[in-house]
């Protein structure tokens, strides 16, 4: 019932670009002039955004582009965004969603589709804990399909590397939990072609997908409690688990598994001096070797580059940078980057990107693009969420 | 009746156009059959929800009536719809003072809870419609759900109190204020204190944040509703401020990515626009500083234990006071008005067939005076069905929007359980009250057997 002024969409107005001097044209040949204005001002644009600031080398094969969701008060749209000409967008999909509360999406590894986790429009008094849910879309926003109902709205569905299959959370109301507990939770896989689902892992306390080995056999999970972070195996034939290792004592999140499967980052937060800062840390998988990454200040984001770099954003003193392997790929005076995805060529990664002094006052958000070569450009402002990279 | 319309329908199609809808028809029904089922919501203390009225688009009745409760100016000294008394003090020694909550943080946990909406979302502004009941129970504008679960009423009816929650906006938005000052007054027995260093104040906002996390559930990391700032379950780190602002103002509003305190928090400084207007001045409350020990090692996961006594936390910087003034004590007759019960028959008279059904009769109940009558009622027999047994007559003096429902008088529909009727002539009462004006009415309740009911329509098994 509430309603809201929405932000218009995104748009370049070509209009505007004609220069005041623009002849005029007789009323009997009005509308050839008025597409002749058109034209002109179509290639004035693409000249001019040649002459800006270059973007990212292109990459010889498949064209990559970001795939991204602009929060709408009762509905998100899902664009595919050009970085190298981020004002051209194509519409793929508007997902109506309970007021206030909008999708939570990721892509596929193929860049084919993206699934997603919803509530309905017609939710009354939507919560965060209501049952949402489980959609998947083809990426030419066509064919959404709903593979299932009452999963956690908030946890990211996680995709399979063959891209045959879902993993997201169920709890609360939608297991019916023994009494006095608040879980239990579950992890299901959901197989994309006919939502058929299974339960990979089932706990007391709260459970956080964390990744897949390359081959898919083995499925990662994040428990969180009381009682710190630790992280889990399965065995996706046998859907049998064991205990990998133990994160922290206290709480983590942001795990991101190398593409290898050998080593897991995430962040954790940690006594730093007058301070806490967040750190990046990686887990070697093998040997259970915990290792903190940086030195000082807070990390955010860490993000596997395809072929195993680690890249984090970080913020010292004020000043914030993007490191990969511990190298500066890009540096800004005032405000910080939290990398999201390198595309699949390793060309360029998407990081969220922030104009505050801190994490705590983090200011304006908005998402970019940085290059190998540390060139920025910014993709859309607002409250957009990256949901992935499609290709072709 | 359907049959000889079905048959009228296909003798006017060819057989082609048979065939498609045919297999229209049976490919509607794979998918029905297939699909899968939407969870079934709570069951309420309502088996359907009560009528209730909702203010016009502005809010203006609303935000006033919250105005008045914040200031325990509505309901003063009532157990359940009034702000009881405030503890304050460090946690080995405290005193009390009057019970008053920051009217701008009430508006903002009613935004975030309805939209300071007290209708089902399909109920148009200033309109009559039935109440917003949410999955959890939630009723109303402030979402009241504690006690609104379980019917506290006899015989397994809501209680009088549970019907003015749902049915009446004013004792909604008291008792959600009341159940407000009860977090707060949860520290720091069951709950820490927010506030080390300015004596835990509750004049100011910042003190508040415990209380605004128990108020939707002091629930910590990991748990399925869990509002623990550094969650995992919200999203990637760090997260920019929340509003409930215009979607365009650069600031968060996916309400998935944020704890419940930082929603309310982030909506005082940045309040909803209606019709270009914002509901309230913002405040930019602070929230605690997580990179800060003093801050950040209370709220550790270590130290989330019962009873919490290691998360008391010094006021977050810098703090702010509400500068809302205190509303008008004559703006109270204004919200509540003066309701006038009436009755549209002293008696009703019913015929049961035993085993079978019964006929149906309907009292119309009426609001002579002025604001929202909540009206309850109750048979003196067991076999008697009320249906429903609560709702909102509202008086002519509160506005309905052109064009949309608003139907001012309540509708009582009486019948008879056959199954449990006992056999023979019998006489009941149905007892009516206008909660909280002390005004009932009694109608009289015939019942006579019957061998066959009469027309189709009017009866009921």
């Amino acid at each position: 019932m509430a309603t809201r002024a929405r932000r218009p969409l995104l748009h370049y107005s070509k209009a505007a670009a004609l220069p005041r001097s623009a002849p005029t044209f007789p009323p009997l040949r009005l509308a050839g002039a008025l597409g002749l204005i058109f034209v002109f001002a179509g290639v004035l644009l693409l000249v001019l955004d040649l002459l800006r600031s270059p973007s990212p080398a292109p990459v010889p094969g498949a064209a990559e582009y970001l795939v991204l969701a602009e929060f709408g008060p009762s509905a998100d749209t899902v664009y595919r965004v050009d970085p190298a000409r981020p004002s051209r967008r194509s519409r793929l999909l508007r997902v109506p969603h309970a007021p206030e509360y909008g999708m939570i999406a990721s892509a596929s590894p193929d860049g084919r589709a993206f699934a997603y986790t919803v509530l309905p429009p017609e939710t009354p008094a939507p919560a965060p804990d209501t049952p949402a849910e489980l959609w998947t879309a083809s990426m030419d926003g066509t064919a959404p399909r709903r593979l299932g109902v009452a999963f956690d709205l908030r946890v990211r569905p996680l995709w399979s590397p063959d891209g045959s299959s879902l993993v997201v959370r169920r709890s609360g109301s939608a297991i019916d939990p023994p009494a006095g507990t608040e879980g239990p939770y579950e992890l299901v896989q959901v197989r994309v072609p006919d939502g058929a689902a299974s339960v990979l892992a089932r706990s007391e306390v709260a459970l956080f997908p964390a990744g897949f080995s390359p081959d898919g056999r083995t499925f990662y999970y994040a428990a969180v409690s009381r009682a710190g972070s630790d992280l889990y195996g399965v065995d996706t034939v046998a859907l049998t688990g064991a205990p990998v290792a133990r994160l922290s004592d206290d709480l983590t999140r942001d795990w991101a598994l190398s593409p290898d499967g050998s080593r897991l980052a995430f962040l954790t937060l940690t006594p730093d001096g007058p301070r806490s800062r967040s750190q990046v840390q990686v887990l070697e998988l093998a040997t259970g070797a915990l290792a903190a990454v940086g030195e000082a200040g807070d990390e955010f984001g860490p993000a596997w580059t395809p072929s195993g770099g680690l890249t984090l954003g970080a913020l010292r003193g004020g000043a914030g940078a993007v490191l990969l392997d511990g190298e500066v790929l890009g540096s800004r005076p005032r405000g910080f980057d939290v990398p999201l995805s390198w595309s699949r060529s390793g060309a360029r990664v998407a990081a969220r990107s922030f104009d505050g002094p801190s994490a705590t006052s983090p200011g304006l958000a908005s998402l970019v693009v940085i290059g190998r070569d540390g060139q920025r450009r910014t993709i859309a402002q607002g409250e957009v969420t990256f949901i992935g990279w499609t290709y072709r | 009746m359907a049959g000889r319309i079905a048959r009228r329908v296909l003798s006017l199609l060819s057989g082609q156009r048979r065939l498609a809808l045919a297999a229209a028809a049976f490919l509607l029904a794979v998918m029905a059959a297939v699909a899968p089922a939407r969870p079934a919501r709570a069951e309420c203390i309502f088996p359907t929800a009560p009528t209730t009225y909702e203010d016009l688009k502005d809010r203006s009745l609303f935000l006033t009536t919250i105005e008045l409760a914040a200031a325990n100016m509505l309901f003063p000294g009532d157990p359940y719809f009034g702000i009881p008394n405030l503890e304050f003090g460090p946690r080995t020694s405290r005193s009390t003072q009057p019970g008053r909550v920051p009217p701008t943080l009430m508006k903002a946990i009613s935004w975030i809870e309805s939209s300071i909406t007290q209708a089902a979302v399909d109920v148009p502004f200033g309109s009559i419609g039935p109440a917003l009941v949410s999955f959890d129970c939630g009723h109303g504008i402030a979402q009241v759900t504690s006690g609104m679960t379980v019917a506290l009423g006899e015989g397994g009816r809501a209680s009088p109190e549970q019907a003015l929650v749902a049915t009446h906006f004013a004792y909604n938005i008291a008792r959600g204020a009341a159940i407000l000052a009860d977090k707060w007054n949860q520290a720091p027995e069951l709950r820490p204190v927010a506030g080390t260093d300015t004596n835990g104040l509750p004049e100011l906002l910042e003190n508040w944040y415990f209380a605004v996390w128990s108020y939707n559930g002091f629930t910590g990391p990991g748990a399925n509703r869990s509002n623990h700032p550094m969650d995992p379950v919200y999203g990637t780190w760090p997260r920019p401020q929340y509003s409930c602002g215009p979607s365009g103002d650069g600031k968060g509003h996916n309400r998935a990515n944020y704890p419940y305190q930082e929603l309310v928090f982030g909506c005082i400084a940045n309040p909803p626009i209606v019709d270009g207007r914002p509901l309230w001045q913002g405040i930019p409350v602070s929230l605690p500083d997580l990179s800060n020990p003093a801050w950040r090692e209370p709220l550790k996961l270590a130290n989330f234990v019962f009873p919490y006594a290691s998360m008391d936390i010094p006021t977050p910087q810098p703090f702010h006071l509400d500068p809302t003034p205190l509303p008008d004590p004559r703006l109270r007759e204004r919200v509540l008005g003066s309701p006038q019960l009436r009755v549209s028959r002293p008696e009703v008279k019913l015929g049961v067939a035993p085993g079978s059904g019964s006929t149906v009769e309907t009292i119309t109940i009426e609001n002579a005076g002025t604001g929202v009558l909540a009206w309850y009622a109750m048979a003196t027999e067991p076999w008697i069905v009320l249906r429903p047994y609560a709702g909102a007559a509202v008086g002519p003096n509160l506005p309905c929007a052109p064009q949309a429902p608003c139907d001012r008088n309540g509708k009582l529909e009486v019948t008879v359980d056959a199954s449990r009727a006992p056999p023979g002539r019998r006489t009941a009462a149905i007892r009516i009250q206008a909660l909280g004006t002390g005004q009932s009415f009694i109608v009289t309740v015939e019942v006579s057997q019957v061998i066959r009911l009469g027309v189709p329509g009017i009866t009921r098994h």
